[in-house]
């Protein structure tokens, strides 16, 4: 059980189960849990087939003025990332976008969590409830990695790591077999509308070999290891043939 | 008066092309036209829309109506589009289509179809014949505005039927005692029973010039049983309107067939097994059934076939090796050369997830702004080679080769080129086969932020779309452009073989040394306008009321 925690992320691999456990608990009858959506918002800019690539997904953060007006504090707080990006941008190319590009697409991605973390936090405050924001800073830190230049990764997440120490966001990892998970993502995509050339595009994942997706799916679940050490997650298991959580869910 | 009688000529003509021929309904929510649910020859087809609900008055027991893009896939002769479905006048419309009913409803997506529809009547692509009204199952009445497309792409289709007295003997008869090549490609091992006895079909390929016969047989003796038409290098809705084989494939199945059951003409069983893995990788996709290495998990568990058994079966007869995912699978039609170019396969992977995801998701080409342009014939007919070259210089393109080719040339590149389709509605088909071939680089590709690949956005599009705009805006377009520089590659290859190497090092030394051009106002501004446009058909169509 989380005590105090009022804001809550699941940590998950892509297919994990990550919105539908949030959904599933903000729907239970404890009442205790309330839920900002990812998937809808993520979901539309990822499905919207102009979003083919970085400049689609710039130019429509830029005209998300929610999504700007809280760069000065943006700039503040993430100093030690944005400061890590401007360097590291100085010797390599730090995604499938110009880093200019890029550069801006971080600022625009980092005012939407803050925003939605914010509301969060006022809203658990005014309600009492537990928050869960679906895919938020935490689970954003590891869609950065899967963004950026294998050669300034490391570094560059560890800089993360350190802005969102202040971050009071309690987190969940919610493990599973690699393996499971991608199948599971592979059939969520081949049944909807989305666009996974535009994922795949930007992952700094090589696709070319017919079993790319099990380096892909191992590497993300490291990352997710380190990142719940860092965070001190509490940890619960997927039961994969039922689909759902092996034991107590801690936030019920 | 006369333009009364046209309209009466258009209901006659619909009423009889609802009764005979293919009819597909998209976007359903409150039931099916009585006429099209009692049809009883035809083909008819019924998707529901996303948001309808269950009612006690309407058999609403069909599927949803998935991505707007795919009501072009099928080709039916007559489409109804109601609620969302009617978007597809913006974008996505089917072309393919003779008639398109539309429904009227007082909701945002009418006014999106009206935008649609002004546009298309402005561009002569549609002619609009009045509303009708048809009563549906539930007995409630609905209007339909019916709209002709005066330039269907396809005025031959190629989703026909065939009455069940005759069935599956009856077709194979005619086909052999009327002497017309052809070839039944797959699930002919059960005739005359069908491959599925419920909701199964005929597929039967057909030489080109075989094809109105078959057609007129077909027509004159519509019914129950679904028969597809295919023909070697016609355009196939369900192939992105690419033949539906590969023309070299296709020939094979037609020149080395051989005899059947009940006589019909079967391939052998090496272009059978060829051809089956063809149907499996670009017709079906991940509906085949069959895993991925690439991509786990996305296969169909409920295939309408068992593909991966039938394959088994054909590659034991050929005394072939199958193999057991799609990307092996594809191995095997590359050693054969049967895997289509990336043109081919970029207008197949719009309506094919894995071979979006296989060739497209994740490629990180080297853009460098180089198309091959393909002028055909009429541009030389009609002298507009000249003005088209200084039109194309001024656009900022440089022209790096020329090249005019000779008669063979044209008849070798009409079958490999562009997947060999090279399909014109118009009768003069001679006058739109390739002719002049261009390399063209893009002076301004460094700034043109959207040059990519496979969109709308390149400025290669633009160029295209210009010369058009100036030239002639019929649907039979006279210029063929690559969209990006990896198809551009291997176009360089087919038509200059021997300067292939030499140019790739140039071009790629020219394109690092060169330094780029400003983008003048007017590119930006085009460039700007052209990509609000592309947005906006996007919104609207990923839009939900």
């Amino acid at each position: 059980m989380i005590e105090k925690a009022k804001v809550t992320e699941i940590l998950s691999l892509p297919g994990g189960g990550k919105t539908t456990l949030s959904q599933s608990l903000s729907f239970s009858k404890t009442d205790r849990v309330s839920l900002i959506k990812g998937r809808s918002s993520i979901k539309r800019l990822s499905q919207c087939t102009n979003f083919r690539d970085y400049a689609g997904l710039y130019s429509h953060l830029a005209l998300r003025v929610t999504c700007w007006v809280l760069t000065p504090f943006v700039l503040i707080i993430f100093r030690r990332y944005l400061v890590a990006l401007a360097r590291s941008a100085a010797d390599v190319r730090l995604s499938e976008a110009s880093n200019s590009r890029f550069f801006v697409y971080v600022v625009g991605i980092l005012n939407y969590q803050l925003i939605r973390y914010l509301a969060g936090s006022l809203f658990s405050l005014a309600t009492g409830k537990t928050v869960i924001i679906d895919e938020g800073f935490l689970y954003n830190s590891i869609r950065l990695q899967t963004f950026t230049n294998p050669a300034v990764r490391a570094q560059l997440n560890d800089a993360l790591m350190q802005d969102l120490k202040p971050f009071k966001i309690d987190s969940v990892w919610l493990k599973i077999n690699p393996e499971v998970a991608a199948r599971r993502y592979f059939r969520r995509e081949a049944g909807t509308n989305s666009d996974l050339n535009v994922t795949l595009k930007n992952w700094q994942f090589d696709t070319s070999q017919k079993n790319w997706w099990n380096d892909a799916w191992l590497q993300m679940d490291l990352w997710l290891a380190q990142l719940a050490n860092v965070r001190n997650s509490k940890v619960v298991t997927a039961n994969e043939d039922l689909d759902c959580v092996v034991g107590n869910f801690p936030l019920i | 008066m006369q333009e009364k009688r046209h309209n009466h000529m258009t209901t006659l003509e619909l009423d009889r092309l609802l009764a005979v021929e293919s009819v597909a309904c998209f976007g359903l929510s409150d039931g099916v036209p009585k006429s099209v649910r009692d049809k009883e020859v035809g083909r008819s087809q019924f998707y529901w829309s996303t948001t309808a609900k269950p009612r006690d008055d309407v058999d609403d027991t069909g599927p949803k109506l998935g991505a707007l893009n795919e009501i072009s896939r099928f080709g039916a002769t007559v489409t109804f589009l109601d609620n969302e479905a009617a978007k597809v006048l913006v974008a996505k419309y089917p072309n393919n289509s003779k008639y398109v009913l539309v429904r009227l409803r007082p909701t945002l997506t009418s006014v999106y179809a009206l935008i649609g529809l002004v546009r298309r009547i402005s561009k002569r692509m549609v002619a609009v014949h009045g509303v009708r009204e048809f009563v549906l199952e539930s007995g409630k009445s609905s209007r339909w505005l019916v709209i002709e497309n005066v330039s269907a792409q396809v005025q031959s289709p190629i989703y026909l039927s065939i009455r069940e007295d005759l069935g599956s003997t009856g077709l194979i008869n005619f086909l052999n005692e009327s002497n017309i090549r052809y070839v039944i490609p797959r699930f002919f091992e059960k005739f005359p029973a069908l491959n599925r006895p419920s909701g199964g079909d005929i597929d039967v390929l057909v030489a080109d010039e075989d094809a109105p016969n078959v057609r007129n047989f077909l027509r004159e003796n519509p019914g129950r049983i679904p028969v597809d038409l295919h023909t070697v290098y016609g355009p196939a809705p369900g192939s992105g309107d690419m033949p539906y084989y590969l023309p070299s494939l296709a020939n094979s199945m037609l020149n080395n067939a051989t005899t059947g059951p009940i006589g019909a003409r079967i391939p052998s069983p090496k272009d059978y097994f060829y051809s089956f893995i063809y149907h499996i990788l670009f017709h079906k996709g991940f509906f085949a059934g069959i895993p991925s290495a690439k991509f786990p998990g996305a296969e169909n568990s409920r295939p309408e076939n068992d593909y991966k058994a039938h394959l088994l079966a054909i590659a034991n007869k050929a005394e072939m090796k199958a193999a057991d995912d799609l990307e092996a699978l594809e191995r095997i039609l590359a050693e054969v050369n049967y895997v289509p170019k990336l043109d081919t396969l970029a207008a197949i992977s719009r309506l094919n997830k894995w071979v979006r995801w296989n060739y497209f998701a994740g490629r990180k080409v080297q853009e460098i702004g180089l198309s091959v342009v393909i002028l055909k014939e009429i541009a030389s007919i009609n002298n507009w080679v000249d003005e088209i070259e200084d039109m194309v210089r001024q656009q900022g393109f440089e022209i790096i080769e020329k090249k005019v080719l000779t008669d063979p040339e044209v008849d070798h590149f009409a079958r490999t080129l562009r997947g060999g389709n090279w399909y014109v509605k118009s009768e003069r088909k001679e006058y739109y086969l390739p002719r002049t071939a261009y390399i063209l680089i893009d002076r301004k590709q460094s700034v043109s932020t959207n040059a990519r690949s496979g969109t709308k956005h390149a400025r290669i599009r633009l160029l295209k779309t210009s010369l058009r705009a100036k030239y002639d805006e019929s649907l039979d377009s006279f210029i063929h452009a690559t969209d990006d520089t990896e198809q551009s590659w291997e176009y360089i290859e087919d038509i200059w073989p021997d300067k292939y190497e030499r140019l790739r090092d140039n071009l790629l030394g020219k394109v690092e040394a060169g330094t780029p051009e400003r983008k003048s106002l007017t590119l930006a501004i085009q460039t700007m306008l052209h990509n609000v446009k592309e947005r906006l058909k996007d919104k609207i169509l990923n839009s939900y009321e």
